[in-house]
């Protein structure tokens, strides 16, 4: 797709570590549309922080470096850049936010003063006018009393307002593409449900596209335009229509699924998919799957499945034919 | 479920904490009442549940069950027995009855103890398996119970993932033959296919042993799938309590509804209103009905406390809604 914002092509992260070269990304590719909500769901190890970090030119140094594949943004090629290159799109045209707002708050400084660094930095504002549009972001995000919020520090607010005020912050120089990584898991679901709603509003306000980081089903039902399953550091299964938990086919997500209780009083027992989530070290051969799958075949074992499409809109990564795949 | 003519294993009545926090620099101590007044039973094997938002005090509630606080106010009865007026080796041996697994897998841990030892230890300490033999094999069969391969004994905390680390927990626990579990949020720490794991596993080791659980969970999905019976928190005060079905299927107060509403739902997309505001600080909580300041039903008599109601349903509920 020509017309996307952001393509992601190939995508190969590797981490140094004493055990040697670790592949925690594997040839990842994906686009990003205008104004679409893209959600990366997957459990924990899967890659999904570390295909945001490496977006962003943030990836942990030198242990981490993209070896293969390509990250393009409005066609120009991110991957490379050199950190000073990187800073005039970070922050600027694509901004991160992170599960836990405190790691990216300064304790010492006021929310207010924070923010209209920012403004200073990326919009040549001065004091006065930062200041005043540091308060103007904080009330655009729902914090009550903003003009007396921006005087706050980060550990006088609830993690809830915390999270708007990094939100306020990623918003401050208009990106088109606002990553968020989990920015719900550590608040309550009342508190998730009000943020998750001012995400989707400032979305249509700002024509922001957004990549959503989760590894919350129920999250991605409410969100989500285009999905990505990914387990192992790859793509296992993405659909860019709707019904995409209608319409699941790929043997883990369908596994996935089985595993989770709903809140309806007439759902099933669960099913749990047996095994553990493999290590980087531990990587099966084949399918990274393979070693958990009820239905995984020889081939399974042995060949990395090729992702194809299985209706316009849908793709799997899996040995099995499509009609077979549904359990 | 609990058949009516048993007593209950669990009574617990009128608890209440206060703790006593420093305020800001220059500041008096402050009193935080973090559970305010909490009533309820627990029936033999059943699996009761605490499900509320952060700080409402459901693990606070869990650790004055235990008698791991002390109650600033109430009492907690096991098997009729005040636990408070318990001294000595009979407070000791009550104790062995009733068991806790937490929710972080990773601190509940000495990192340089080996498997063996963690699990052991309890049994040490209560003179149960005299011999290091005996030990052994009994921390073999626990491990095996769980699903652990007993040469998981030699092991570290660090050689496991955090679902093995829950399991060995869940082993620990087992190891005096508990009567009663408080299980906080053992399952919140885990990825879906682990969190599935441990939670088959809890209900086998239940009707294995005849356990009688409390269920501490902020997952209403979770609660709803494992729980006989559900109590909802608010600001340290159970506002509704029903059986299962009965709350799943129709909550009534306004904070239990707006708890379900928020909750998202696999395959569906949002709905209805959303709950504004934050829940106030239990240091000072709203006079009346804690939740009036955000409920969408709030009236004039909302600052009044209201009376806790029993339907004919048989659920609980405190709201001037219902009275
Ligand atoms: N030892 C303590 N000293 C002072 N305050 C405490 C202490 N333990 C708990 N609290 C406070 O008591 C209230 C209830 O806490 P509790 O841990 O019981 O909540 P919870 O419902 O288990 O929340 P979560 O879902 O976050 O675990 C909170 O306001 C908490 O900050
Ligand atoms: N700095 C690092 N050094 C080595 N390995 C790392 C580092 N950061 C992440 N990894 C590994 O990369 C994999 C993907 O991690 P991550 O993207 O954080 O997963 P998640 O999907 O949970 O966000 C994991 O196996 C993780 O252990
Ligand atoms: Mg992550
Ligand atoms: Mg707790």
């Amino acid at each position: 797709m020509n017309d996307a914002l952001l393509n992601v092509k190939d995508l190969t992260i590797t981490f140094q570590t004493e055990r040697g070269e670790l592949t925690a990304v594997d040839h990842l590719s994906f686009d990003l549309g205008r104004k679409e909500t893209l959600c990366i769901v997957g459990e924990s190890g899967s890659g999904k922080s570390v295909t945001a970090l490496s977006i962003m030119g943030l990836l942990p140094q030198p242990a981490g470096r993209v070896t293969n594949g390509s990250i393009r943004f409005q066609g120009q090629e991110l991957t490379g850049l050199t950190n000073k290159q990187m800073q005039g799109i970070r922050g600027n045209r694509i901004s991160m936010i992170f599960q836990e707002p405190m790691t990216s708050l300064n304790p010492v400084y006021t929310v207010g003063y924070q923010i209209s660094e920012v403004l200073k930095k990326h919009k040549g504002m001065n004091t006065k006018e930062a200041m005043r549009y540091a308060a103007e972001l904080l009330e655009r995000v729902g914090i009550p009393e903003p003009g007396k919020r921006v005087h706050s520090f980060p550990h006088e607010l609830s993690g809830g307002l915390r999270q708007r005020v990094m939100i306020a912050m990623a918003l401050s120089c208009d990106p088109d593409i606002l990553i968020a990584d989990e920015p719900t898991t550590a608040l309550d679901v009342t508190i998730q449900a009000q943020i998750l709603r001012l995400m989707e509003t400032l979305k249509q306000d700002l024509d922001m596209s957004i990549i959503f980081i989760t590894h919350d089903l129920g999250v991605v039902s409410q969100i989500s335009d285009r999905t990505i399953v990914m387990y192992g550091g790859m793509k296992m299964e993405e659909r860019y229509a709707d019904g995409f938990f209608d319409h699941v086919q790929h043997p883990y997500t369908v596994d996935l699924l089985g595993c989770i209780p709903t809140s309806s009083l007439s759902d099933g027992k669960l099913m749990p998919i047996p095994g553990m989530i493999p290590s980087l070290a531990n990587m099966p051969g084949g399918c990274r799957f393979s070693n958990r799958c009820r239905r995984a075949m020889s081939a399974c074992h042995e060949t990395i499945p090729e992702l194809r499409e299985i209706e316009p809109g849908h793709w799997i990564a899996c040995h099995l034919e499509d009609k077979e795949a549904v359990l | 479920m609990t058949a009516s003519y048993k007593e209950p294993l669990i009574q617990v009545r009128g608890l209440e904490k206060v703790f006593r926090i420093k305020g800001g620099m220059l500041e008096k101590k402050q009193n935080l009442r973090a559970v305010r007044g909490v009533s309820f039973d627990i029936m033999p094997q059943e699996t009761f549940g605490l499900v509320g938002e952060s700080g409402c005090g459901k693990s606070t509630t869990g650790r004055l069950i235990l008698q791991l606080l002390r109650p600033t106010g109430g009492e907690v009865l096991m098997e009729g027995k005040n636990l408070a007026s318990m001294k000595g080796r009979a407070l000791k041996e009550q104790r062995a009855k009733m068991q806790m697994v937490f929710q972080d897998p990773y601190a509940s841990f000495d990192p340089r103890q080996n498997i063996y030892s963690a699990v052991s230890e309890p049994m040490v300490i209560y003179g149960l398996a005299k011999t290091k033999r005996e030990r052994r094999e009994k921390v073999a069969q626990l491990l095996a119970d769980v699903g652990l391969n007993p040469d998981a004994m030699e092991k570290c905390p660090h050689e496991f993932s955090g679902g093995q680390r829950q399991r060995i927990g869940i082993a620990r626990a087992l190891a005096l033959h508990p009567q009663f579990m408080v299980l906080d949020e053992p399952v919140s720490a885990l990825d879906v296919s682990i969190q599935a794991q441990v939670i088959n596993l809890l209900l086998e080791m239940k009707s294995q042993y005849g356990l009688t659980y409390l269920f501490i969970s902020h997952d209403l999905s979770v609660i709803k799938y494992i729980c006989d019976r559900v109590a909802v928190m608010y600001l340290g005060e159970i506002i509704e309590m029903a059986d299962k079905e009965t709350l799943f299927a129709q909550p009534l107060h306004p904070y239990s509804q707006a708890l379900l509403a928020a909750a998202p739902k696999i395959g569906e997309q949002r709905t209805g209103e959303v709950l504004t505001g934050e829940v106030p600080s239990p240091i000072r909580p709203p006079k009346g009905c804690a939740f009036h300041p955000r409920c969408p039903h709030a009236r004039e008599c909302c600052k009044q406390v209201p009376p806790v109601q029993k339907l004919p349903d048989g659920r609980l509920i405190a709201c001037w809604l219902y009275a």
